[in-house]
C-alpha cells in the first residue's frame, strides 16, 4: 500500500501543541508512551511499575501477557477495570474537526467515540479522500471503509461495526473507544 | 494512498535528527515503511572498516510485529545467511512493540561485534567458526574488504 509523509507537516503542528501542553503542566507529567512515542492517553500503570496508554497496553495484553518494557508477566484481565494515572475527561477539541466527531457501534447498543488518536487518523485519510485503509487500533489492524462506513478487523471481515462521522449531540455516546465516561 | 501512523513519522523524524552513531537510516522516496539503512562495522571486530548496506520494511500492523530487516552487502557471519537473512531473538518471538528501529539496527550492529555460532542460519560458516576461529575470522575481514568497503 502506497503512503505519504504529508503527515510531517501534520506532524509538525502537533508537537508545537504538546509543546503548548508542557507550558500548562508540569514536563514531569507528560509521560511518553513507549508503544506509540507519543504523549500517553488515559495513562495507565500496571503491576511492574511501567505506564502506557490505556489502549497501546490492552492491545498488547491481548496478544501476549507480557510487558513490552521488562517481560514481566500483566494479569490479563487488568483492562477490564483500569486504573488511570489520570482522567482526562473528554476534552471536546481533542475529538472535533469542523463540528464533527468519528463514532462507532457499541455492541449492546449506542456508540463509542474513537480516541482522539484514531479519530484524528480517520479524519485525515476522510480530508484525503481515503475511502478505504487500514488503520492499526488497539493492537488490531482493522479495515476503515468509508464507503460503506463500516470498520472490521483484517483477519476477521465479517464481524463488522459501523461507523459514522456526526455532529454526536443527539448521539447515545457511552464513552471513548470502551472507556465508559465517569459520572 | 493511506496516511503513516504517526509512531512511525515519529521515528523516522528521530532517526533523521539524531541520527545513531555508525547507523543510517532514510525513508524510500516512494514508500515511508521501507529504509534504506547503513550500519559501519564495529570497531574490533571482523567487519571493522566496512559499510554495509541493509533494507528495513516496517509492516502494516508495525509495531505489533517486528521490522523486517534483511543484509543487502554480503557478509561473512554465522548468524546472517547468502541471503542477508539474520537471525536475531528481537526479530523474531522476542519482539516488543517497544522496540524501534533504532534498537534494532544497535542490536544488529552489536551482533557484528558478538557472532554466536552456537545459533547458526548460514551453518557453513558456523561450523568453521567453531572448529577454526582464526580463519574464519580471517574470511569475515576478507569479505569486508571485498563487498564492504566504503571506497
Amino acid at each position: 500500500m502506497a503512503e505519504c509523509l504529508n503527515g510531517f507537516e501534520y506532524q509538525r503542528r502537533s508537537d508545537d501543541e504538546e509543546e503548548e501542553d508542557k507550558t500548562e503542566k508540569s514536563k514531569s507529567e507528560i509521560i511518553e508512551c513507549p508503544i506509540c512515542l507519543g504523549p500517553a492517553v488515559f495513562p495507565i500503570l500496571i503491576p511492574c511499575g511501567h505506564v502506557f496508554c490505556f489502549l497501546c497496553i490492552k492491545g498488547v495484553v491481548q496478544q501476549s501477557n507480557i510487558c513490552p518494557m521488562c517481560r514481566q508477566a500483566v494479569p490479563n484481565n487488568f483492562y477490564k477495570n483500569p486504573i488511570f494515572l489520570e482522567y482526562l475527561g473528554h476534552n471536546q477539541e481533542d475529538f472535533d474537526h469542523d463540528g464533527y466527531q468519528w463514532f462507532y457501534e457499541c455492541r449492546s447498543g449506542g456508540w463509542w467515540q474513537y480516541e482522539k488518536r484514531t479519530s484524528e487518523e480517520i479524519e485525515q485519510n476522510y480530508q484525503l479522500n481515503n475511502k478505504k485503509f487500514n488503520l492499526l487500533i488497539c493492537g488490531t489492524l482493522y479495515t476503515i471503509d468509508l464507503d460503506r462506513n463500516v470498520q472490521y478487523s483484517v483477519d476477521n471481515p465479517s464481524k463488522r461495526r459501523k461507523l459514522k462521522r456526526e455532529n454526536g449531540s443527539n448521539l447515545l455516546v457511552k464513552g471513548i473507544a470502551g472507556i465508559h465516561y465517569l459520572l | 494512498m493511506s496516511v503513516l501512523p504517526r509512531r512511525i513519522l515519529k521515528e523516522t523524524q528521530r532517526l533523521l535528527q539524531e541520527p545513531v552513531p555508525g547507523i543510517s537510516a532514510e525513508p524510500d522516496e516512494g514508500n515511508a515503511r521501507y529504509f534504506h539503512v547503513k550500519v559501519t562495522g564495529p570497531e574490533d571486530s571482523p567487519f571493522e572498516g566496512g559499510l554495509f548496506k541493509l533494507e528495513l520494511f516496517l509492516p502494516e500492523d508495525y509495531p505489533m510485529s517486528a521490522p523486517k530487516v534483511r543484509f543487502i552487502t554480503k557478509i561473512y557471519h554465522p548468524n546472517i545467511d547468502r541471503l542477508g537473512r539474520i537471525c536475531l531473538d528481537i526479530l523474531k518471538d522476542k519482539w516488543s512493540p517497544a522496540l524501534q528501529i533504532r534498537t534494532v539496527l544497535l542490536s544488529i550492529q552489536a551482533l557484528l561485534s558478538a557472532p554466536n555460532p552456537d545459533d547458526p542460519l548460514a551453518n557453513d560458516v558456523a561450523e568453521l567458526w567453531k572448529v577454526n576461529e582464526f580463519e574464519a575470522i580471517r574470511n569475515a575481514k576478507e569479505w569486508t574488504r571485498m563487498y564492504a568497503s566504503e571506497n
